[in-house]
């Protein structure tokens, strides 16, 4: 394939599934001021990858994949992250300003107080992949997957209640 | 909240201006480009370019011992520099290997228990490097003065030659000691760097969280 033809087809993939930057980006980067330089990083990537990637396999999964490795990633190298923007959000009550729906607000909140790597089972699962996926796309077994996973649930269920009985 | 609700919600969240600009600025910038780098493509090629550097260095020193053979002071410190600078390389070159094999099709433990080995590498060669480096300066006292077409021996005299290298030796146990106590208090951005590495904190972040990701592979 030319590299236009790859080009064209890996925009209109990177396109339609754009969410998936987005929410991997919300739930990694508390900072608004950093997210755009983790999202042209997560892009980069894709496109450096795009060359060997299998069209048997969906390219959402794929997406997530590279995505949350980059992610984890990006904000655990040395100086990356600047507390001073990240301070600067919060001052100015910014950091998750653009969330509509209040569900989505609190759950981004608990989401972000969840290790790394419990993150990325939560993102997936929320995105309706199968605990074999999960388990392929983090490299842990499925019944460890399963393990976990049912923790987090039970976690993010009790942080969320504490949080809406808290505005209430 | 149930589990289909947060499902329902969290479909909810669609890409908001700021993403589909981003998005839109990465591709309009990197779309029909291959040789787009990412940080780790940047991390790669610093190392590159650190251990030619050091190479180049090692041939002038050489060449400098060469010139300089009838002054065994010149010959030791030139020898000391160079064996110095081909031991930094060998550490780099493992690095740059190490950094050449991340690839991030790989599954998401493998892949971050790989980088955070590389980190931890990468900590312990710059506590290693920022703590003997005040050794150095009497060796390359001695070398650029010849440099400047003097003898450092003849002109200074080896007891001053000695004192430096004395108070080199001074200056990095005086260094790790202001790392250890205030590693944290500083707000430089460098200066904080300097003080987690010196101090071999940054090492033992790295170390922890290769253990907690190991934790994580456990069926617990």
């Amino acid at each position: 394939m030319s590299v236009q033809t790859d080009s064209a087809a890996f925009t209109e993939a990177l396109r339609r599934h754009a969410a998936i930057l987005h929410k991997v980006a919300r739930a990694y980067c508390p900072s608004r001021a950093d997210r755009p330089d983790l999202i042209q990083e997560m892009t980069i990537a894709l496109w450096k990858s795009y060359s060997r990637y299998d069209p048997s396999r969906t390219f959402s999964s794929w997406m997530y994949r590279i995505a949350l490795n980059v992610a984890i990633s990006f904000f655990r190298r040395e100086g990356r992250h600047d507390w001073r923007f990240a301070e600067l959000d919060e001052a100015a009550g910014v950091a998750d300003a653009g969330a509509v729906d209040p569900r989505v607000a609190t759950l981004l909140e608990c989401i972000d107080e969840l290790d790394p790597l419990d993150k990325a089972l939560m993102l997936l699962q929320l995105d309706g992949y199968s605990q074999a996926e999960i388990a392929d796309t983090v490299g842990i077994t499925a019944t460890n997957t399963a393990t976990k996973l049912s923790r987090i649930r039970a976690r993010l269920r009790i942080m969320m209640g504490e949080k809406t009985d808290g505005t209430r | 909240m149930e589990r289909d609700d947060l499902r329902e919600a969290w479909a909810s969240l669609q890409p908001d201006a700021a993403t589909q600009a981003a998005v839109e600025r990465a591709l309009a910038r990197h779309s029909l480009r291959r040789g787009m780098q990412t940080a780790l493509d940047g991390e790669r090629r610093r190392t590159l370019l650190e251990i030619a550097g050091n190479y180049v260095v090692v041939i002038a020193l050489g060449s400098f011992a060469a010139d300089h053979a009838h002054r065994p002071a010149d010959v030791v410190s030139a020898g000391i520099l160079g064996v110095a600078l081909i031991a930094l390389n060998v550490a780099l070159i493992g690095l740059a290997v190490a950094l050449k094999g991340i690839d991030y099709e790989t599954p998401l433990l493998p892949l971050q228990a790989s980088i955070e080995t590389i980190r931890a590498r990468r900590a312990k060669l710059t506590a290693t490097v920022l703590a003997l480096a005040p050794l150095a300066w009497a060796p390359l006292l001695v070398v650029l003065v010849s440099l400047a077409g003097g003898d450092a021996i003849a002109l200074l005299g080896p007891a001053y030659i000695a004192a430096n290298a004395a108070f080199g030796a001074g200056v990095a146990i005086a260094a790790w000691l202001l790392a250890r106590r205030y590693r944290g208090r500083v707000r430089s951005p460098w200066l904080s760097w300097a003080s987690n590495a010196l101090s071999g904190q940054a090492y033992r972040e790295a170390l922890e969280r290769l253990a907690s990701l190991e934790r994580f592979r456990e069926v617990a």
